[in-house]
């Protein structure tokens, strides 16, 4: 009788991580499928020329900063460096506790201005303002810590732009990025949002022939998250661009129309998963007044970021992700299996409750019962083959992902890489995924506790290949 | 077991074949990018006429693969002109790349025609294909062949690129936008044509504020009459538009024309027709622009201020008159931007020194 139950604990684990693995394989299909039918726009669009001339449209670059002095001397060196011509700069410094404030002072000569302003969306108290010597286009707000949804909201208030764009104080938007996105509201006005890749630089940077490249990783744990975010990217976003429901536009680098952000309320306050929310509301507010939302993932321009690489920073991070995403499908529970919300709520969410909610707390139920089970001697060979096969589905979609990754952008140069890459797919597969799966239950805890707290993320700065002020050279 | 041993080799044939299609398809990129750099050589003899090696260059050009010869060709060919321009021409001619073109914008698939038009700036300037594309039916292809046009390909089109303005998609008002703005004093005739159209109302007022944008970068006489038609238009981004003109020191007299503009109920014109002051340095509207630095909109009081600071002295009379003035917003702002241009001053003093010594 028990070791039947363990049993078909153990056949339950290998079905959901064949569903898993059968999902993301269709969303491969799709991503593939997308990355073909885009290729004559994005080889053939305007934005060579046009979206170089002082008449593309305005871009605000939003930068919600709390703690970040690290990073942030860089990160804004590179942003006004973009070649885009239109452009302004917002720094919101969320009541930073280190010297972020003094750092920005002292690089970008700021002077402070009069704090006057259109309150469009309600914030914490705003208490200086600055604007730069050196570079008019920089504002800087300092403001009362509100999270970073309310940051965003300031900036928001303060932005000057038809179009926004969401940067992360940590992250590098590599010169030309914001010509690409930007393109995809010219091409097509129905787009209220665009999101670009995002790639870890924990490895380094290393130029290569047709420009920088990441390098590979060797701590083990940024290498699991690039096999991790290079799926994620391609079958999360590319995938989803081609089925038409696309709910997430990374909130580290994504651009957005500023007027339909305001139209819907801005960030939603106390939010874990703010990025997802607003695109989510964004959709959602589309389907409801007869317009729907697009949203877009343009995989082209990159933004280089930075991932934790210690368990205990990783688990924060994993745990605040789940918590964001139960809290966001929680709140847009309506929409899930509604014709009237489009493919959002008949495939996105739905997909998003089964693969990125439910089942990874079915799966770590199963991972326990087979890891007691094989401990006990209840589980047959043949189980754990079953099992083990069906990991190994799993990792044949990662390594596709790979493949095209490679074959589509071209980031990797030698053969020893990609055998690391494939050996770190195996390790992120039967290692790194479990151990997720396990803060995620964490995340879920928390959820229902009501925890609302972040955590801390400690900044190590960017490689050494890139310094203060001197921008990322074109990619 | 057997599942099991077939996910295993289905996994391990998987990994192999990324690691050899990976290191092929960067043999491959390698293998490109050397030969576009070699592409590129010829195509640069050929454009700057280097003499004996124009032949070979020709000759070597058009046995290139023909996506990366037009690729090559559309690079160079959007920013040559004249005589350069003729010889890539009969380089694409002699390559067949012409009779590719004219294919390619009959074909049904719009990511066909979308190639065609890309690459219409290398066939001569009557060839049919250019009005075909120009009317596409897809935006994507005709804002592509809108980009193509060279200056002069602009004034032909006029009237067509007049009602593109108006087109609903966003793409082709941009690429129209941009054809004119490139097209420079060529295009200024169609601008005043379209500019007059819009004020029988014969033209969208979308189209007109584009248009505008377009009018209020090109510093040329003629546009005045058309652009000073808008300083009372109840739309206020027209006046704004007309405001930024102001400051391109074409008008005779433009401190008649701005201060009104200066006086503007809408905050944004206000600020721009500050902003034109200082560009344009417009001396007698000095003690106008000092009013500004108490205005209520901060944009309005900046743009004031840095206009006052590019015056030079006369402006700096004005703000040190507003050092001690009853509006904290007029002292503040008076303040900070002394303190910029006097911080400015001892920094050139100090290079100055640094260079004498």
């Amino acid at each position: 009788m028990i070791a039947g139950a363990f049993g078909i604990a153990a056949h339950v684990l290998g079905a959901v991580v064949l569903l898993t693995a059968t999902l993301q394989a269709i969303l491969v299909l799709a991503a593939v499928i997308d990355l073909r039918q885009s290729r004559a726009r994005t080889r053939y669009r305007l934005w060579r020329r046009v979206m170089n001339s002082p008449l593309a449209p305005k871009v605000t670059v939003l930068v919600p900063a709390f703690n970040e002095s690290v990073t942030i001397r860089e990160s804004l060196g590179g942003i006004l460096a973009l070649t885009y011509q239109n452009l302004e700069v917002v720094v919101v410094n969320d009541g930073s506790t280190d010297d972020t404030e003094d750092v920005i002072i002292e690089e970008f000569d700021l002077v402070e201005v009069h704090n006057v302003y259109q309150a469009l969306l309600p914030t914490e108290e705003i208490v200086r303002l600055y604007r730069s010597r050196v570079d008019p286009r920089l504002v800087v707000a300092q403001k009362l810590n509100g999270g970073k949804a309310d940051a965003l909201n300031a900036a928001l208030n303060l932005a000057s732009g038809s179009l926004v764009c969401a940067v992360d104080a940590d992250t590098i938007i590599t010169p030309d990025a914001l010509q690409m996105l930007v393109a995809s509201f010219v091409d097509d006005s129905s787009v209220v949002a665009a999101g670009g890749s995002v790639r870890l630089t924990n490895g380094g940077l290393a130029r290569g022939p047709s420009g920088l490249r990441p390098k590979f990783p060797r701590q083990i744990w940024a290498a699991c998250q690039v096999v991790e975010y290079t799926r994620a990217f391609l079958v999360g976003r590319l995938g989803w661009n081609q089925l038409g429901g696309n709910l997430i536009v990374s909130g580290a680098f994504g651009v957005f129309r500023r007027d339909k952000v305001i139209e819907v309320t801005g960030y939603l306050h106390g939010c874990m998963g703010e990025d997802m929310e607003l695109i989510v509301r964004l959709r959602r507010h589309g389907y409801e007044i007869g317009e729907p939302a697009k949203v877009v993932f343009n995989a082209s321009p990159v933004a280089w970021t930075e991932a934790p690489e210690g368990l205990a920073e990783l688990r924060r991070q994993r745990n605040r992700w789940y918590r964001g995403l139960l809290d966001v499908l929680s709140r847009h529970r309506r929409m899930i299996l509604r014709p009237k919300y489009g493919s959002a709520g008949m495939l996105a969410l739905p997909y998003f409750v089964v693969v990125e909610a439910l089942a990874p707390i079915v799966e770590a139920i199963g991972i326990i019962a087979l890891v007691v089970g094989v401990a006990l001697g209840l589980i047959t060979n043949g189980q754990l083959l079953f099992v083990a096969s069906m990991y190994g589905v799993g990792l044949l979609v990662s390594i596709s992902v790979l493949l095209l990754d490679d074959v589509a952008f071209g980031m990797l140069t030698d053969v020893r890489t990609r055998f690391r890459m494939v050996a770190v797919a195996a390790i992120e597969h039967l290692i790194f995924r479990p151990l997720t799966i396990w803060w995620r239950l964490g995340g879920l805890l928390y959820y229902v506790q009501g925890r609302t707290d972040w955590g801390v993320q400690v900044r190590r700065g960017f490689s050494e290949n890139t310094t203060p002020g001197s921008p990322l050279p074109n990619v | 077991m057997t599942l099991f041993a077939i996910v295993q080799i289905v996994v391990t044939t998987t990994a192999i074949g990324f690691c050899v299609i990976g290191a092929l398809a960067s043999l491959n990129r390698r293998r490109r990018e050397k030969l576009r750099t070699r592409a590129h050589h010829w195509a640069a003899t050929i454009v700057l006429d280097a003499g004996p090696n124009l032949e070979a260059a020709s000759r070597d050009l058009s046995r290139l693969p023909m996506p990366l010869l037009a690729e090559v060709l559309q690079q160079l060919a959007s920013d040559t002109t004249g005589e350069s321009k003729r010889r890539l021409r009969v380089v694409a001619e002699n390559a067949g790349l012409n009779r590719r073109i004219e294919r390619l914008s009959r074909r049904r698939r719009w990511q066909k025609r979308v190639q065609a038009a890309h690459l219409l700036m290398l066939l001569p300037s009557g060839a049919p294909e250019r009005e075909l594309l120009l009317t596409d039916r897809h935006p994507f292809v005709r804002a592509r062949a809108i980009e193509s046009l060279s200056p002069s390909g602009v004034g032909r089109f006029s009237s067509l690129l007049l009602d593109s303005l108006g087109h609903e998609s966003p793409a082709v008002q941009t690429a129209t936008q941009h054809a004119l703005a490139r097209g420079g004093s060529d295009c200024v005739p169609t601008i005043v044509d379209g500019l007059d159209r819009s004020l029988s109302g014969l033209l969208d007022p979308t189209a007109a504020v584009r248009l505008m944008q377009v009018a209020a970068e090109l510093p040329d006489p003629r546009l005045t009459g058309s652009l000073l038609a808008f300083a009372d238009h109840d739309d206020f981004r027209l006046r704004q538009l007309t405001a930024s003109s102001l400051g391109r020191g074409i008008f005779p007299e433009p401190e008649v024309h701005l201060r009104p503009l200066l006086a503007d109920p809408m905050a944004d014109v206000r600020a721009e027709a500050a902003r034109a002051v200082g560009i344009g340095r417009v001396m007698s509207l000095a003690p106008a622009l000092g009013r500004l630095l108490g205005d209520p909109q901060w944009q309005v009081r900046r743009d004031a201020g840095s206009a006052l600071a590019l015056l030079g002295p006369p402006g700096h009379i004005v703000l040190r008159c507003h050092l001690r003035d009853d509006d904290a917003f007029a002292r503040d702002m008076a303040k900070h931007v002394l303190a910029q241009v006097n911080g400015q001053t001892a920094n050139a003093n100090t290079f100055g020194q640094r260079l004498a010594a």
